[in-house]
């Protein structure tokens, strides 16, 4: 085939344009040590990838929840504590009957009673955690009359994961017996000397301490579930970190191997331009 | 007995004949990077000989004629390429604009708008009274409808700008085309005499190949040599003796339409440059527009219809979210907007009525991820990102195309070159031919001297 100069040249051109795209490719694959920066780059991996950041944002939306969600839990599970400890200690002043000190032991029970009041009332970020969804305002008055619903603010913490993040406050302190009454009718019966009430009192707590413990540990093994599913969002999110990389991101290794081959081509290819642009039988005429 | 005048013609002619060679390379070699250019040959053939009683006498060499190169099969072959070549290279430039209009892959603004919008709502969902994240998730509204505007209003300007590309284009094929009538004029004029007009029928074949680069369109030769042209789907450019100018006008949508000789062509142009800037305006923004329309009315659709069924922090019942409510069939991406009205208080999130009740910030933070009719039962986050992905799909393809197209043109230009391209080696080599011809022609006429001296010595 006879090759003219425009030939020549053109191809010249063609090659050092493909070389100069692959110095550009291999510099700015270096720049930020990517594969895929747009759609088009691999368009089965970049689907991949908008769809694996968007689970990966997702999961930080939700990590924050399920940490808001431990932290109003963790309020509640140290209401109950307190609860529990007030109740048996309630106990102990029902135990020792109203044989002595009477109206002491009557005047600390209706101070824990008021106690009891405002753990029901117990409240995180100006939110009642016993109201069930009635959050903005006390749940419980004095008299222990019960102002929330019986429906639990749930948080969203995953896809189709919910978590209740408040309690039904009636459920709560009047489930087993209506302990403000309880407590109520314990100081008024330890004033009255009535042993045989107080006596019953007494036994009735355990069904009241029984009560609290089972939400505290229904509290609990929200709290754990929670914990277990932080510690899944942590690994799910490692692992996109990881798919992420794995699909878009390029090694420096390998992008240091381009760059080198792509120098490497465009000065041979530079040499053997010069050598042959430089020669002609032109000058060889005389 | 032969005049001794007539050996001085022959080697007069042979002067002539080297003289012309010369003039001939050297025309070569000042043209061996001009576009467009095909060599020139010397045809040079045996003058008229001379019988004698056994045999014949020639009478030296004839310059026939400066022949032009050509390969008329190749040169229509590359201009056929050159549309194709024209279509992928334009349309591949406009949908690298559009996509990089929409956003990288790492962080695409209108789909990470949208997981934020989510996550705010999601926030919400248990603990929809905070006013702190109330603001958040209106400041998450109000960004997911700007980043909706804004990559419409994006795609919009880039119609805008194919437009003017578009306006140029037509400019240019225009111009061309009155060229390509000027050019059949003076070939059919100087030929009509029989002296080939190398220079107009190469500065034709530029015209031509621009034109098929530009338009995707076909030329036609007519039995007396001249070169229509015509458009795809068959309006003519240049005829015989007519150009019909193509004319821009502005439709009712504010975009730019092309007619030919008062007929509307706009929608049939789809090969060449002007093609392939105008399959990116009409096709593939207009598709993403579509698509950014309907995940916008979708939005609109069913957050309002959430939002409403919900009710304030004061016990009242919501009204729309996103306005313009109800959406409009279509530019719901470009208008939409969080509603008038919507702050802290009114943001109705309670699906029971109590205020720590989160279900329609629920139903909000799962819109993103729920399937919806509107859009092909596909959730919003999965239609966008197809519709980004078909998009790159789109151009990851065309990017082959175009390659291929540029590989097939590189290789008939090289095989025309091979014809009619200049080598400055063979040039080099005409040189030395012509100048040793012209040497021994001039000692063929230092002989003829002699003789002739010797003869007059005689005398």
């Amino acid at each position: 085939m006879r090759v003219s100069n425009a030939t020549l040249y053109s191809f010249l051109n063609r090659s050092f344009e493909r070389a100069n795209r692959d110095n550009l490719s291999a510099l700015t694959k270096l720049s930020d040590l990517k594969n895929v920066r747009y759609v088009s780059d691999d368009p089965a991996a970049a689907r991949t990838a908008l769809a694996l950041r968007n689970r990966s944002l997702r999961i930080d939306g939700y990590d924050r929840n399920t940490k808001q969600a431990r932290a109003d839990l963790e309020s509640i599970e140290d209401a109950l504590a307190q609860v529990h400890a007030l109740l048996i200690e309630v106990r102990n002043h029902a135990d020792l009957g109203a044989l002595e000190n009477a109206e002491v032991q009557a005047s600390a029970v209706e101070s824990l009673r008021e106690s009891l009041v405002q753990l029901a009332n117990t409240h995180q970020d100006d939110r009642y955690l016993f109201g069930g969804t009635e959050v903005l305002s006390p749940p419980f008055d004095a008299t222990g009359t019960y102002s929330g619903d019986n429906v639990e603010a749930t948080a969203l913490v995953d896809e189709e994961r919910s978590v209740g993040t408040t309690l039904d406050g009636e459920r709560v302190f009047t489930g087993a017996g209506d302990l403000f009454a309880v407590l109520e009718d314990l100081a008024a019966d330890l004033r009255a000397l009535d042993d045989a009430a107080v006596v019953q009192h007494h036994a009735d707590f355990s069904d009241y301490l029984d009560h609290v413990a089972g939400i505290r540990a229904e509290v609990g093994i929200r709290l754990q579930r929670l914990e277990e599913h932080e510690t899944r969002l942590t690994a799910e999110q490692e692992r996109i970190v990881e798919r992420l990389a794995n699909l878009e991101d390029a090694t420096l290794e390998e992008t240091l191997v381009e760059l080198t081959a792509s120098t490497t081509a465009y000065d041979a290819l530079s040499a053997a331009s010069g050598r042959i642009i430089g020669r002609s039988l032109l000058d060889y005429i005389g | 007995m032969t005049l001794i005048s007539g050996y001085y013609n022959l080697g007069l002619r042979a002067l002539d004949a080297a003289q012309y060679g010369l003039s001939v390379a050297g025309d070569n070699i000042a043209n061996v990077n001009t576009p467009g250019f095909s060599r020139r040959r010397l045809e040079l053939s045996t003058g008229h000989p001379r019988y004698i009683k056994n045999g014949e006498i020639g009478s030296g060499v004839v310059v026939d004629s400066i022949r032009r190169m050509e390969d008329q099969y190749l040169q229509n072959a590359i201009q056929l390429e050159y549309g194709r070549l024209g279509y992928n290279n334009e349309s591949l430039r406009g949908l690298r604009e559009v996509e990089r209009t929409l956003g990288p892959v790492e962080s695409n603004p209108l789909l990470e708008a949208y997981g934020d919008f989510s996550n705010a709502f999601a926030a919400l969902s248990g603990d929809s009274e905070s006013v702190g994240l109330r603001t958040a998730a209106i400041a998450a509204a109000d960004s997911l409808a700007g980043e909706f505007r804004s990559a419409s209003g994006r795609l919009q300007e880039l119609r805008r700008l194919e437009d003017q590309r578009i306006t140029g284009i037509v400019d240019r094929v225009n111009s061309l085309a009155g060229e390509l009538q000027e050019l059949n004029d003076t070939i059919r004029t100087g030929e009509s005499g029989g002296t080939e007009q190398s220079a107009a029928r190469d500065r034709r074949d530029q015209v031509l190949t621009e034109l098929h680069e530009l338009t995707g369109g076909r030329a036609a030769t007519s039995r007396s040599g001249e070169i229509s042209f015509h458009l795809p789907n068959g309006p003519s450019l240049v005829t015989n003796d007519n150009v019909l100018s193509l004319t821009t006008s502005q439709a009712s949508d504010g975009s730019l339409r092309i007619s030919s000789n008062g007929t509307d062509i706009t929608d049939d142009l789809r090969s060449g440059r002007l093609g392939g800037s105008l399959s990116v305006r009409d096709d593939e923004i207009l598709t993403r527009l579509a698509d950014l329309d309907a995940a916008a009315a979708d939005l609109i659709t069913r957050a309002n219809a959430a939002h409403t069924s919900g009710t304030d922090l004061a016990g009242n019942p919501g009204g729309a979210l996103f306005e313009p409510d109800p959406a409009p069939a279509s530019g719901a991406a470009g208008s939409i907007r969080i509603a008038t009205g919507i702050d802290v208080d009114t943001l109705a999130l309670s699906a029971t009525g109590a205020p720590g009740d989160g279900g329609i910030a629920e139903t909000l933070s799962r819109l993103e991820s729920t399937a919806a009719g509107a859009l092909g039962t596909r959730s919003p986050r999965d239609f966008l990102a197809d519709s980004f992905t078909e998009l790159g799909s789109t151009i990851a393809r065309r990017d082959v195309d175009e390659r291929v197209a540029q590989d097939l043109v590189d290789s008939l230009s090289a095989e025309r070159e091979s014809r009619v391209g200049v080598s400055i080696d063979e040039e080099a080599i005409d040189l030395l031919k012509h100048q040793r011809a012209y040497e021994a022609a001039a000692k063929f006429i230092q002989v003829l001297n002699q003789v002739t001296e010797i003869t007059v010595n005689l005398v």
